[in-house]
């Protein structure tokens, strides 16, 4: 247990099935998925034609003047947009009783790919421009002494600032005057987890009060799917519906559908929410990461990071297996990672007697990558508040023993959930959150 | 009861030399890392300098045939990044004598790791095809191509994570492995997090620090871009030159440093050689601009302020400060009056100095490696100067240390990192 009581008091998404932590609940509620036709670029007739994209996003609405937008990447307008949200959420908007020397921000970012629109630009201007000897020179093919001539006029003077990655956060900083710690945790798919779990230990050893904690990230790129479906990561069946894709622990999946997004939550100490009299979502009460410590490129065949981490996060709370009653899942509809997420699952909850429903909201959002796991937690603390599991869907014939949530949403009385987290360079993380008593 | 934390390894990959007796033996000669790009032809770039690391094979300190999950380690395909971490981190693992240890099991790694280099010409060749002036690219043809292999996979090994999750692999660390990624205080913020993570006992031993290669291509003309640099294309050596009044910008550099952070306790029952204690972490946000310091250096202030009561020493012990000191206008002023406001009267007495002077700005490496010379100082008791002081700057008003080296006698020292965006972040480290 933390030496400092941990709660949630705000949440804020922007994800492909709303852009409202409300209207993300509501979508997960109905299972309405989010994988639909490619619309940031003309992909008619290239695989895969669809991914989740986020819809209607309009980054004026959660208060991000276009001046400033222009000069952030999606990724971070989505992250701005989030925890705006989640500020507002929390009632945090000019309350007298935050000093900003203890706000902080703590952000999981993933890589940010470059711009071929813009790229191509450059590239293209150069393709145009007449030889010079930088060509011979270097022996290459590449004439870098042409580049600096040309590019710098091709491409927008402050393009840098929307790739580097830690400028999210200073975005968010700066929106809301948090003058407390700062950091950007880039962890592949798990950078999420480890931002809000890093978050909590802030607030716990006192360095802050309050913690705008989550992740952002925007690889429904052209670049973006290039990369997975090369990797052979991504799903490219195009003999089903674009909404059937994606299928967590079915034995049809076939590679995750490309997703984006952001999740932020305000986790804030219960001290702190008490004197400013602010309303409780939930409490975090644990937290562990471990790593593999053997494979980079591929999950551990068994999971067993997957393990170690959500027995540490139990461990931490006191929680035991009996205590949890929904456990959300990373599996991401890639055959080889859901086995390896099921193993390290079945292996936390070896123990015979009540295990948590499963549940894995990557079948309706698709994969959104270092923001996968702040939505989850948003998705987490709704689901405590409505007493309803949102159903994974797509699953006919699972590959695990796991006790899934399947066909429509069910009702339960939810005192805590845990939310894991698993991805490439083995790492491995969990939260545990819990409904809030006094 | 915090614990006490011990440093009890050090390794470096720096354009001033691999290894930590080249590394020092540049820094008390005050010689100049910086020269102009030799990597690429940057004739035609409005920057055409920067500070590489020279003379470095990753076979000189792996077997090159070693395989890492499935990974020839010595091949060319992990970039200088990733080969740069590879190298430090082996270098202070033997330093702290722990090869084969055991420790490892359940040890922790916390990297402050940009994304490795982008591969211009690899990207032209994939994107040139479809390339046009209206749309930018056709991305439907490029999304048609067949040959994204080679772009998929340098894209993959680009990834911040992959340093860290390397180590991890090499070295069986099954523990928390953590990327952050602050800018320039990335690797400076990463060695703070991994003391609190011993401190608190959360781990008995811990890789920490940072590694970067900002050097390609698109990195230089993308700060140019920004008119941060430095343009001072004739002259490389004297291009970074902190406080001083000339100065224009700073000198991107590169490399990696890596330290083991060991429990105090842990270290001497081993009986490991302690190079030094890190006693203070101090950190906070300007929340003002993206690219500019706060013009009062709030967030500087603060954490300097909280590293000094986290280590519960006051100003005037501190013997020595290394600067973030970048050579850019902005920061060399806001860092000076930070030093004025954080230390107050004591400021005057305490000499302090930028080896970006000499290294450059490694980014995201730049916090570890300014640790390692700090935890050299110490031992030595001499104090590498700031380099290229000529005309002095009104509002630069401390020692700096300018020019040579300075025997000095000294216990305590701080080292600063202020993160592009304005996180800045302090450590401070005593002598063992």
């Amino acid at each position: 247990m933390y030496s400092r009581r941990i709660v949630l008091t705000g949440l804020g998404a922007i994800t492909p099935v709303g852009c409202s932590p409300r209207e993300f609940w509501q979508s997960l509620d109905e299972r309405r998925s989010g994988v639909a036709s490619v619309r940031a670029f003309r992909a008619d007739d290239v695989r895969p034609s669809y991914a989740a994209e986020v819809k209607d996003f309009r980054p004026e609405s959660d208060g991000l003047p276009r001046k400033k937008a222009k000069v952030m990447g999606r990724h971070a307008q989505f992250a701005y947009a989030a925890a705006r949200q989640a500020y507002e959420d929390a009632g945090l908007v000019d309350c007298p009783a935050l000093d900003r020397k203890r706000l902080g921000v703590v952000l999981g970012i993933g890589m940010l790919n470059a711009d071929v629109i813009e790229l191509g630009r450059a590239f293209h201007a150069m393709a145009c421009a007449p030889e010079t000897n930088g060509v011979e020179e270097n022996g290459g093919s590449f004439d870098h002494v042409k580049f600096g001539r040309v590019c710098p006029s091709q491409l927008f003077p402050l393009w840098l600032l929307r790739h580097i990655p830690n400028l999210a956060a200073a975005h968010v900083s700066i929106g809301v005057d948090a003058q407390g710690p700062s950091n950007t945790i880039t962890t592949g798919c798990v950078s999420a987890a480890n931002a809000i779990g890093e978050a909590a230990r802030i607030i716990a050893r006192g360095d802050a009060d309050v913690l705008l904690a989550g992740g952002a990230d925007a690889r429904v790129s052209p670049l973006g799917m290039l990369r997975y479906r090369e990797l052979g990561w991504l799903a490219t069946r195009d003999d089903i519906e674009p909404t059937a894709v994606s299928a967590p622990f079915d034995a049809s999946a076939s590679g995750f559908v490309n997703g984006e997004g952001a999740g932020v939550v305000v986790l804030e100490a219960l001290d702190h929410a008490r004197d400013r009299g602010a309303r409780v979502y939930a409490e975090l009460v644990g937290y562990g990461a471990a790593n593999d410590g053997c494979e980079v490129f591929r999950p551990d065949p068994a999971g067993r990071a997957l393990t170690r981490a959500t027995r540490a996060c139990l461990e931490t709370c006191g929680l035991t297996q009996d205590d949890a009653d929904v456990m959300f899942a990373p599996a991401t509809s890639v055959p080889s990672f859901d086995r390896a997420v099921a193993s390290g699952l079945e292996a936390a909850f070896s123990r015979t007697g009540k295990r948590p429903v499963v549940t894995a909201t990557r079948s309706l959002v698709g994969h959104t990558h270092a923001a996968s796991v702040a939505l989850d937690c948003v998705a987490a603390v709704k689901s405590i508040e409505h007493a309803r599991i949102p159903a994974t869907i797509n699953v006919e014939h699972p590959v695990t023993n796991l006790p899934l949530a399947r066909g429509e949403s069910c009702c339960m009385d939810i005192s805590a959930a845990v939310v894991t987290a698993y991805g490439f360079g083995g790492h491995a993380a969990a939260i545990a959150l819990r409904r809030f008593f006094e | 009861m915090k614990r006490r934390v011990a440093i009890t390894g050090l390794g470096v990959v720096s354009p001033l030399g691999n290894g930590l007796e080249r590394y020092w033996c540049s820094l008390a000669h005050g010689r100049s890392g910086v020269g102009r790009i030799s990597r690429y032809d940057a004739s035609g770039f409005p920057v055409q300098i920067a500070a590489e690391v020279r003379g470095f094979a990753l076979s000189d300190y792996l077997d090159p045939q070693e395989h890492c999950s499935g990974h020839e380690l010595g091949s060319t395909t992990l970039d200088l990044r990733t080969q740069y971490s590879l190298a430090a981190a082996e270098m202070a693992i033997r330093d702290a004598g722990l090869e084969e240890s055991e420790a490892w099991r359940d040890a922790s790694v916390y990297f402050g790791a940009g994304e490795g280099e982008n591969d211009v010409e690899l990207l032209s060749r994939l994107v040139t095809p479809y390339a046009s002036q209206d749309d930018g690219c056709d991305v439907a043809g490029l999304l048609r191509c067949g040959d994204g292999w080679a772009f998929a996979l340098h894209d993959h090994l680009m990834e911040p994570t992959i340093p860290a999750s390397l180590l991890a692999a090499r070295y069986g660390i099954g523990g928390e492995v953590t990327t952050c990624l602050t800018a320039c205080a990335a690797s400076a913020q990463a060695i703070g997090e991994a003391m609190r993570r011993i401190q608190s006992g959360e781990c008995d031993l811990a890789l920490a620090g940072g590694a970067h290669a900002m050097t390609a291509p698109l990195d230089v003309l993308g700060f140019a871009m920004l008119s941060a640099l430095s343009s001072r294309n004739g002259a490389p050596s004297r291009a970074s030159r902190p406080f001083d009044r000339d100065r224009d910008g700073f000198v991107l550099g590169e490399g990696a440093g890596v330290v083991v952070l060991e429990d105090w306790k842990h270290a001497r029952r081993r009986g490991a050689p302690i190079h030094a204690e890190v006693v203070g972490y101090g950190t906070a946000s300007d929340a003002y601009r993206v690219t500019d310091m706060h013009p009062d250096a709030r967030g500087a202030i603060r954490a300097i302020v909280h590293a000094l009561e986290d280590a519960a020493v006051a100003p005037a012990d501190v013997g020595y400060v290394n600067a973030h000191g970048t050579s850019t206008v902005e920061n060399d002023r806001a860092e000076t009056l930070a030093l004025h406001r954080a230390l107050g009267d004591a400021a005057r007495a305490i000499p302090v100095s930028s080896t970006k002077s000499m290294t450059g700005h490694g980014v995201a490496a730049a916090g570890a490696l300014e640790l390692i010379a700090v935890v050299l100082a110490l031992h030595e008791q001499v104090l590498p100067p700031t380099i290229n002081q000529e005309t002095s700057d009104p509002e630069c008003d401390l020692d700096y240390v300018p020019n040579r080296a300075r025997a000095h006698a000294f216990d305590l020292a701080i080292s600063n990192s202020f993160g592009f965006g304005g996180q800045n972040v302090a450590l401070v480290v005593r002598r063992a």
